[in-house]
């Protein structure tokens, strides 16, 4: 009959609801219960140092260009050694979309994405991130690399010693 | 009429042209470094390899070096060749350095661009490159020889086309390395062009070193404002600042180059005392009161008595607005020119000139005899002197009349000239197309009338990028020189138009208003100075040396460039509609706005 | 056995105008001059069926012919003495012995194309064949043989002797011909080729001196006589093999066209040396194919060599014995090409230096199988170059990835030179 159906039916409604009450939520407790995001999670980004202390970024551009939101600019410069740096970098966080194709195009391992994603503001010109909020001491993700040993310019090392190089030709040497 | 089938496309070309032009010519593109559209072709690079897969000839040619032949069957995707243009890419990066990043020619890189083209991915050869040392080169051009895939076009274009001798190929083998002989600046007038040559960033522009990379460049096509002849250029901009000049591409005019001038000239556009906002008396106005005040000051004048002082720095536009406002300004004289002899001689060689006898760039560099007429080319127009080159380099004779004319000039670009010292002594009439170039700025009026008497074509050079437009202008109204008003005794005041008067000149006569871009005596000294856009800043037209009207296009908004708005160098962090300093206006509207209130 | 050119060979010492003259040097060009018109001697030539000594082996007579007769403008012959090739020296022992049938000859071709200024192109280093020559070119030019209306037959002519300031590239024609216009020594293009557009633009024939020197005798004995001294009926003439290895009796011998390679090996050469049996050798310089065991029964003529995939060349020969690894014997060969390398086209610039540092690699032990197909492929590749000289530095690698591959295999899989090299 009809009526058996219907109590099955709230019955069953009623002990899925105590169920539920009874089991462990699943929602975290934030900000008293923090989640860990794993190591890629793609949050805040920063500029990393190569292992010898230099800033990795030499405003190549590349990051700007691949930015799908055009979050990325900058400007490039040369330092006295022939070092080409970032003379003002700016990332606007409110336009982030936090893709990561910045750091997928990046070519010296400079920009890197962190799991930090607790980057709220409540002005939104405090999202506008210059090269001192975005530069860190450290090399990010990868704590071998330093560009300027393979391109060959002669900043970290003379030009024709680094380990993919022979020694300058004598353009004026007659011997082969 | 070869007629030959590239990729299933079947094209007919004229005889003698290349397998490379006939398939550019149907828009099939094949990778080149060596081959140039102005060097010819040199068969180093062997990129441009295809199939002959049927007719005259079969196998792997390189199509630059193959004349077109009927019944030629070619292919570009055989893949033969796809493997063979791959190969020659995988040779040229085995020594090629890992340093786009920090090269300025990355994203404008031919080399970047045939190597995806051609395929090319992983290096698989594990040997050390070579490098080199570099050398200084000069202000304007920066060396790194790492970068050189060896194509031979800057050695080429440096001796062969433009004659230089200080700059050239050294060593053999995989050591070969372009430079100067001895240290120091390149001499060449057109050592720019190596910038635009170079497949790879072994030369870079160094004034506009590392500004920007080319997909942010602002561009559009322009005309070069130094000289005469309205060579095509392409500036360059960013974030309000003009960077550098690129030469444009015209057969008629320049060619495929420019000179150093054009390139290099200094960046007046973004000068820090470059005067941007309207003055009366010297303090900051809006532009309403400020042309009111030109407007209430013009009246106080009696009718001529007011002179309209243009140069040929003026656009077209303006300066066929002039007559109108002489009219406005209730018959004021018009002066085109200041110095009366150049005014003389700019009127008559401009109405002399018809469209059949002027000899435009390509025409001198096809002509069959050159004569320079008193004047200095190296001074004048640099880009005439490498067309006299062209012609003198297919077999014509380059004869030098007067001592305004010095034999230096022709050894600049290695041409042998003979030195003459009257016009009656060259001897044209045995030739099909000879070309006479002279200058208004050396030559009297009478000098010219009887010259352009020749049977000849002519090449006349004025003061200013539109000095051909001002000066038919000039003969199409009535016109005086500033010379001859102020010695009339009748001018009690002047207005200046993107224009600089000689203090001596003016004497006590005060400057009503002042129209420009540039800081000068004249803008200094103006009761009302009014901001005018500089020729990247606007559209407009340019009337050259041939009678050529050449239109240059808007590259950038007038204002202050980006990088000067604050102390660090930052921009800022706020935007606003208004762009600071963005206050100049073409000068034929400012014109326009004063004649209105009259 | 009857010698052309040895055969006024004075031991250890060079001959003397006079003794050249009185075994008669110089009757053929007043032979040739006087009762001969130029295209009488071409035609001579051409019958005699001589192929050029200096490497390519095109018919001498037939180069000759391809200069219009009635082109305007000067024109011009060039004695191509830049030996370089590797393994080459029979112009040295040649101009060291007897300048004189050169002399003779150059003139006689001069006269045959209708030249009125020869130059003789000799590399720097050959110091003594330079003086020879020098010293010759006075000799015949002080009896008439040189000079305004040599014979009262109406026909002048002077010889130049230039000194290169180059290297090997400057062996191949038209790279001989911008260095002697004193440019940079980088091959041209052809078409246009030198017989119609050489030197300074004008008509030019390149000769190697061999070619050159036996025309005299052609000349003097008869187009027929000159093919009877051949070893087979296809060939033509007779050839000086120089030869240099393992044998025992290493020397430049003038032998018929056609000997077969084992007949000069085991024969006036003596065979292999104490202690070494015949693996290998370079027929012709350094730039072609080797040839094996199995084919040392060759004659040593033009077509027969190329039917075993080789080139006769400059008749170069260089022996290898069984303690030789090819790898290294390639490597050394290849590595003089990467560095005579002119640096005009990218593959002999990058790819020569590429296949050397393969080479390297496997002789160090440390190649990988995949060198081997990336050596084919240069192989093939190289062979799209400017010029003749990348085609010609893969000779040797073509002969040894086809008779030797396994012997390459033998490097890589046991990573170490099977015959102790480094």
């Amino acid at each position: 009959m009809t009526i058996f159906t219907d109590i099955k039916a709230i019955l069953l409604g009623l002990w899925t609801t105590w169920k539920h009450m009874l089991r462990r939520p699943v929602t975290i407790q934030y900000p008293e219960e923090k989640r860990q995001p794993s190591p890629r999670y793609r949050a805040r980004i920063v500029l990393t140092r190569d292992p010898d202390g230099g800033e990795r970024c030499v405003a190549c551009y590349l990051c700007s260009a691949a930015c799908p939101v055009d979050c990325i600019s900058m400007q490039s410069g040369e330092r006295e050694n022939g070092r080409r740096f970032a003379v003002w970098f700016r990332i606007n966080f409110s336009r982030c979309i936090f893709c990561g194709l910045c750091a997928e195009a990046c070519p010296t391992l400079a920009i890197q994405m962190t799991p930090d994603y607790e980057i709220c503001k409540r002005d939104i010109m405090d999202l506008l991130y210059e090269k001192e909020d975005l530069l860190i001491d450290g090399c990010g993700k990868d704590e071998s690399y330093n560009f300027y040993q393979h391109a060959g310019i002669g900043v970290a090392q003379r030009r024709g010693e680094g380990a993919e190089e022979k020694a300058p030709v004598d353009v004026r040497g007659l011997v082969p | 009429m070869p007629k030959l089938i590239i990729d299933d496309i079947t094209v007919e070309v004229a005889e003698g042209v290349t397998v490379l032009e006939a398939a550019q010519s149907v828009d099939i593109p094949i990778p080149h470094f060596c081959w140039h559209p102005a060097l010819g072709k040199a068969g180093a690079c062997r990129v441009c390899a295809v199939k002959l897969l049927d007719g005259p000839i079969k196998g792997i040619q390189m199509s630059c070096m193959l004349p077109a032949q009927d019944g030629m069957v070619v292919s570009t995707v055989d893949p033969e060749a796809v493997a063979m243009r791959q190969q020659v890419i995988e040779w040229l990066m085995i020594n090629h350095p890992h340093d786009c990043p920090v090269c300025d020619e990355g994203g404008q890189c031919q080399l970047q661009d045939y190597t995806i083209a051609c395929g090319h991915g992983l290096r698989r050869y594990d040997g050390k490159k070579r490098t080199h040392l570099n050398q200084d080169l000069g202000p304007n051009i920066e060396h790194e020889m790492n970068r050189c895939i060896q194509c031979y076009r800057c050695a080429r274009f440096y001796q062969e086309f433009a004659g230089g001798t200080d700059f050239g190929v050294m060593g053999s083998a995989s050591r070969v390395y372009f430079g100067r002989f001895e240290d120091g600046e390149l001499q060449s007038p057109f050592s720019g062009n190596l910038v635009d040559i170079c497949p790879t960033g072994v030369f870079t522009d160094k004034t506009a070193r590392f500004r920007a990379r080319y997909w942010d460049f602002d561009m559009a096509p322009s005309i070069c404002p130094e000289c005469s002849l309205g060579c095509n250029t392409t500036p360059v901009a960013r974030y309000r600042e003009l960077l550098k000049i690129s030469a444009r591409h015209n057969d008629a005019v320049n060619g495929w180059f420019i000179c150093d001038r054009g390139r290099f000239a200094d960046k007046k556009v973004n000068s820090f005392d470059r005067p941007r906002v309207p003055l009366v008396n010297g303090s900051s106005s809006g532009w309403g009161d400020a042309v009111d005040a030109v407007a209430k000051k013009a009246a106080e004048f009696a009718p001529g008595s007011i002179a309209v002082v243009a140069s040929s720095r003026l656009a077209n536009e303006g300066a066929a607005l002039l007559p109108d406002l002489a009219r406005a300004l209730s018959g004021a004289k018009l002066c085109f020119f200041s110095n009366e002899v150049i005014c003389r001689a700019s009127i008559t060689a401009a109405s002399q000139i018809t469209p059949h006898m002027a000899a435009s760039l390509d025409d001198v560099a096809s002509a069959d005899c050159i004569v320079i007429y008193e004047c200095d080319l190296r001074q004048e127009a640099p880009m005439m002197l490498l067309a006299v080159r062209q012609a003198w380099r297919k077999g014509a004779p380059v004869f030098l009349v007067g001592k305004g004319a010095p034999l230096e000039q022709a050894a600049a670009v290695s041409v042998e000239a003979v030195d003459l010292d009257i016009i009656v002594e060259a001897p044209i009439g045995i030739f099909d197309r000879p070309v006479i170039i002279f200058s208004t700025m050396r030559s009297s009026a009478a000098e010219i009338k009887n010259l352009m008497a020749a049977e000849a074509k002519f090449a006349p050079l004025f003061d200013g990028p539109n000095g051909m437009g001002m000066a038919k202008l000039a003969a199409a109204n009535s016109t005086i020189s500033l010379e001859s008003a102020v010695k009339s005794g009748l001018i009690k005041g002047i207005i200046t138009i993107e224009c600089v008067i000689a203090d001596e000149l003016r004497g006590e006569i005060p400057i009503i208003a002042a129209l420009d871009w540039q800081m000068n005596s004249s803008v200094k000294n103006a009761g009302v100075f009014l901001p005018t856009t500089a020729w990247v800043e606007m559209n407009g037209t340019f009337v050259n040396n041939e009678g050529r009207a050449q239109q240059f296009k808007k590259v950038m908004a007038p204002g202050i460039p980006v990088s000067a708005t604050l102390e660090s160098g930052h921009p800022p962090r706020i935007h606003s509609l208004d762009v600071p300093g963005g206050e100049p206006k073409p000068a034929w509207e400012v014109i326009t706005e004063i004649m209105k209130r009259l | 056995m009857e010698q052309i050119l040895f055969r006024h060979n004075r031991p250890g010492r060079v001959v003397t105008f006079e003794e050249y003259r009185s075994e008669g040097g110089f009757s053929a060009l007043k032979k040739g001059l006087t009762t001969m018109s130029p295209d009488g001697v071409q035609q001579t030539v051409i019958d005699s069926g001589m192929r050029g000594r200096g490497g390519a082996g095109f018919p001498t007579g037939k180069k000759w012919s391809f200069v219009p007769r009635n082109l305007p403008g000067p024109r011009w012959l060039i004695c191509n003495c830049d030996e370089m090739e590797p393994g080459t020296y029979k112009d040295r022992i040649l101009l060291e012995s007897n300048p004189y049938s050169l002399v003779e000859g150059i003139i006689l071709a001069c006269y045959a194309i209708g030249v009125r200024h020869a130059f003789i192109f000799i590399r720097r280093g050959y110091e003594q064949a330079a003086a020879n020559l020098k010293n010759a070119v006075a000799e015949a030019h002080g009896a008439g043989f040189l000079g305004e209306n040599i014979f009262g037959s109406g026909f002048s002519c002077d010889v130049d002797i230039h000194l290169s300031a180059g290297r090997y590239i400057c062996g191949e024609e038209t790279a001989l011909m911008n260095s002697l216009e004193g440019r940079r020594a980088n091959p041209r293009a052809k078409p246009p080729f030198p017989a119609i557009k050489g030197l300074w633009g004008g008509p030019t024939v390149v000769n190697n001196v061999e070619s050159l020197a036996n025309v005299p005798y052609i000349i003097a004995h008869g187009a027929e006589w000159f093919k009877g001294t051949a070893a087979t009926a296809e060939a033509s003439g007779m050839k000086l093999f120089c030869v240099s290895g393992h044998v025992a009796n290493p020397g430049c011998f003038e032998l018929p066209l056609g000997t077969r390679l084992g007949e000069i090996i085991y024969g006036p050469c003596g065979g292999m040396r104490h202690g070494s049996s015949f693996k290998a050798c370079l027929p012709g310089g350094a730039s072609t194919p080797y040839l094996t065991a199995e084919q040392l029964d060759v004659a040593m003529d033009f077509d027969p060599v190329a039917k075993e995939g080789s080139r006769l060349g400059t008749g170069g020969i260089v022996v290898f014995d069984q303690h030789t690894c090819m790898v290294g014997a390639t490597l050394n060969l290849v590595r003089f090409y990467a560095r005579e390398s002119c640096g005009w086209c990218t593959p002999c610039r990058e790819g020569l230096p590429y296949v050397v540092h393969l080479l390297e690699k496997i002789e160090a032990g440390q190649g990988r199988e995949e060198h081997i197909q990336i050596l084919k492929e240069h192989v093939q590749r190289l062979n799209y170059a400017f010029c003749a000289l990348a085609p010609g530095a893969m000779g040797p690698v073509d002969g040894l990835l086809r008779h030797f591959e396994d012997e390459v295999r033998e490097h890589i899989t046991k990573s170490r030179c099977p015959f102790g090299g480094s």
